[in-house]
């Protein structure tokens, strides 16, 4: 029986993993991430490998202590939790599983989901692994090590995946039984992923506080990879590493599959939850502003832009999951919080002000803007032949957020006031977030007509939404830290924008030049000497500077911007 | 053993089947008995329960109580239950990164089946795919992946065959394929349980109809007995004729 699921495993293993290259070789932008995520692993490896090769290390002195054995165990934790996050939002259920689960029983699936999400990692990490462990076999000598390490690694990350797999599908059997769960499956969704983050960078920082994990015996595998070499190893850790990791996987298996057959086959309390919260109270005569419920009180304009304004709120209400890609920065925020409020033990607070007065004008453009044609779905040639100037569709398009956005804005002020700033620095913040909001959301989308996503991808809970590109959400982004962004930052320390300014002219940007000398020692001259000038400019200067000419230039890629995305949509073809 | 012979043995048997999710009650006691080797015609509105009905005869759900068998296995036994059934649902269970003879190899390799290629290659080319074969799903027709889930549900020549919507959205050419392929199964002694909304093709090849109505089986039988039952006098209705007034008739004035 426990061949029949590892072949069967096997199986599915080789179908989900030549699925994922064809899916990953499919697109330009997919190719670029694998390539340089396996950059990142093979290039630190060869580092690695070359200074054992050639320094030849006297490793006689060093000891697997606790440190070394705390320190796996914590990173093997966050692959676990790294892994059960993708099996909640990206694995939980087997593609095309009407098929599978009638062809192959739970256990074999499980067991074909587990090495399929072995061999990803295997993609990533094997090579790179099996490069630096025979640089170490060859500067050491001991041929034992290549199987030794070999082992260790791979019941550590058989143990993890297991864990992953039972952890994932028992939070997704959770949240399909218990109510509450299902119900702010969002919130807690997010707040679990800012503690997750913010967790591992605060453990990460802090260093010291890993030690912790040593008692864990999972990280003891590293006496087992390391009996091998010439270093102090204790016997009785590597074979508790090798029983913990060992136990865990064999454990497991059959415990995700009870919980994957609970849930795959069971019921689910999500479907009540959404007939409910889908029943409507209609009151008026306008169903899109009933629909809106408050938000229909939002002066979102009338006739065709307005039509357009309120079906673009009504989608993103009733479908909030396609908005999940906002609270991406935000939860990189949350992680440096909590990592400077624990590791420095000091909140910094004179960062939220500021933040929260870029942070506005980013939700407001990115939120609806960002990918129109995308978002229209298979609604998109309604629109194309409906008979709509493509500047009234625009305007449809930016109202929502542009009003949603400076509803938003008493904060900036309020919260500035409250974390001690002048009220002549809150009025700026506000002043520099009012313009802000109408000027990137109409940036936003121009942006998001000249780099579309209409093909859907798989967000939370199994559901399909079209977020913006990538590339649309890093240039967006970098035109909000133009315009929004740079005048704040002048405005309120123009002095440090002037280091920073002339440390980038005159420094980053004159390096490679300098590097490559010859001819373009020229360039970073007069590199080098511009960063000089912009470090002795006047503060003021500075200050006014930063604050004028990016919002001029913001105003003219606002009327560029809507210009040109009028004219694409009304020249759209399909 | 014949045709008519084969019709002798129950192949799906359902006794006080219910499903409830909740407040909703989405199949209520059904009761099915289903010959070995027939074609079962299943029709019902939409939102009848059919879907979850063939959920529960395929052991993809569990039922709130009572009982049911496929090919004298309890739907309950999914583990011996697998061997048995083929299953086309109405969204075709394929990966679009696959080619046709790449999916098919691997449900072949699931189920362990020997001389799979041999037999994959008939089959591709029995539906006119074989050309096809060796190019990326993604790029096929909605016919093309149609055939392709067909194809994967009977490359094991189940006992008992489920099909729903196995004709929507095919071209005529498509769409008599299958229907062709649905025959000869049937001919072969596969018991097939078809649910569709496409009654001419339940007309042309079910041995007998059961129409579903907000959970209840409120019809059965051949579909001229069907036909016969409500309009007893002309006997020329047509089976869409038997599904608006059954499907319009409260479930508890079964007819």
């Amino acid at each position: 029986m426990v061949v029949g699921h590892l072949t069967g495993g096997l199986t599915i293993a080789r179908t989900e993993l030549r699925r994922s290259v064809r899916k990953a070789t499919s697109r330009l932008s997919q190719i670029l991430g694998l390539g340089v995520g396996l950059f990142i692993f093979s290039a630190g490896a060869l580092a690695v490998s070359y200074l054992l090769v050639t320094q030849s290390p006297d490793l006689s002195g060093f000891t697997i202590g606790a440190g070394v054995r705390s320190a796996i165990t914590f990173q093997w934790l966050f692959v676990v939790a790294i892994i059960a996050q993708r099996v909640v939002t990206v694995n939980p259920r087997p593609d095309a599983g009407d098929h599978l689960l009638t062809t192959v029983r739970p256990t074999t699936a499980v067991v074909g989901l587990i090495l399929a999400e072995l061999g990803r990692i295997a993609a990533y990490v094997g090579l790179p692994v099996l490069v630096v462990t025979l640089a170490l076999a060859y500067t050491t000598g001991s041929v034992a090590t290549v199987p030794l390490v070999a082992l260790a690694v791979a019941l550590l990350f058989t143990s993890g995946v297991v864990l992953a797999h039972v952890l994932g599908l028992g939070i997704k059997l959770a949240v399909a039984r218990i109510p509450v769960l299902a119900r702010h499956r969002t919130v807690l969704g997010t707040l679990a992923a800012v503690l997750l983050f913010g967790g591992y960078t605060v453990i990460q920082s802090t260093g010291g506080g890993t030690n912790g994990f040593g008692v864990v015996p999972v990280g003891w595998i590293a006496d087992l990879a390391a009996l091998a070499l010439p270093v102090g190893t204790s016997p009785a850790h590597a074979l508790g590493g090798l029983a913990a990791t060992g136990a865990v996987a064999a454990v497991g298996v059959p415990l995700a599959s009870r919980v994957a057959t609970a849930f795959w086959f069971g019921d689910s309390v999500t479907p009540e939850i959404e007939t409910e919260e889908a029943t409507v109270d209609r009151v008026g005569t306008d169903p899109l502003a009933s629909g809106l419920g408050l938000l229909g009180r939002l002066p979102l304009g009338s006739g065709q832009s307005g039509h357009v304004a309120r079906r673009t709120v009504l989608l993103a209400r009733r479908a909030p999951a396609k908005l999940s890609y906002l609270i991406l920065p935000f939860i990189v925020a949350g992680s440096f919080l909590l990592q400077a409020a624990f590791g420095e033990l000091t909140i910094p607070t004179a960062a939220f002000a500021p933040g929260l007065a870029v942070a506005i004008p980013w939700v407001a453009g990115a939120a609806f803007t960002l990918n129109p044609l995308g978002d229209e779905g298979s609604v998109l040639p309604l629109t194309l032949t409906s008979p709509i100037a493509g500047r009234t569709y625009f305007r449809g398009l930016v109202r929502p957020g542009v009003v949603i956005g400076w509803l938003a804005l008493p904060a900036v002020p309020i919260l500035a006031l409250a974390t001690d700033y002048a009220p002549a620095d809150a009025a700026l913040m506000l002043g520099v977030a009012a313009f802000g909001i109408p000027a990137v959301t109409a940036v936003a989308a121009g942006i998001g007509m000249l780099f579309p996503r209409t093909d859907a991808v798989r967000v939370a809970r199994g559901r399909e939404a079209t977020p913006p590109t990538l590339t649309a959400m890093v240039l967006y982004s970098a035109c909000v830290g133009l315009a929004v962004g740079l005048p704040v930052a002048a405005g309120l320390a123009p002095a440090a924008v002037r280091a920073v300014a002339a440390a980038l002219v005159g420094g980053l940007l004159a390096f490679p030049f300098a590097y490559v000398g010859g001819p373009l020692t020229g360039v970073a001259e007069a590199l080098g000497s511009l960063g000089q000038s912009i470090a002795g400019l006047d503060t003021a200067v500075v200050q006014w500077g930063g604050l004028l000419v990016p919002v001029a230039l913001g105003v003219v890629f606002a009327l560029v911007s809507v210009r040109f995305a009028a004219r694409y949509v009304e020249r759209y073809t399909l | 053993m014949n045709h008519d012979d084969a019709l002798n043995m129950d192949s799906i048997t359902a006794q006080q089947l219910t499903k409830r999710y909740d407040e909703t009650l989405a199949l209520d006691t059904l009761d099915l008995s289903i010959p070995d080797g027939s074609v079962y015609g299943f029709l019902g509105p939409n939102g009848a329960g059919k879907s979850t009905t063939m959920r529960l005869l395929t052991g993809l759900t569990m039922p709130t109580s009572g009982e049911a068998t496929v090919a004298g296995v309890p739907t309950t036994d999914r583990g011996q239950l697998i061997d048995h059934i083929g299953l086309l649902p109405e969204e075709p269970p394929i990966h679009d990164e696959l080619t046709a003879r790449e999916q098919l190899t691997y449900a072949a390799g699931l189920r362990e089946l020997s001389e799979s290629q041999s037999r994959i290659q008939r089959l591709l080319e029995r539906v006119a795919l074989a050309e096809d074969a060796d190019t990326r799903i993604d790029t096929y027709s909605t016919g093309m992946r149609q055939k392709t889930a067909f194809l994967q549900a009977v490359l094991h020549e189940p006992d008992v065959l489920f099909l729903d919507e196995p004709t929507a959205g095919l071209d005529p050419r498509a769409a008599r394929t299958i229907r062709e392929f649905i025959d000869e199964l049937s001919d072969g002694g596969t018991t097939i349980f078809l649910s569709t909304h496409i009654l001419p093709v339940v007309d042309e090849h079910a041995d007998t109809v059961g129409v579903l109505s907000d959970g209840q089986l409120v019809a059965e039988g051949s579909p001229g007995d069907l036909k016969r039952r409500v309009d007893a006098d002309t006997g020329d209705k047509t089976l869409e004729d038997v599904f608006l007034d059954v499907t319009e008739t409260a479930p508890d004035e079964e007819i």
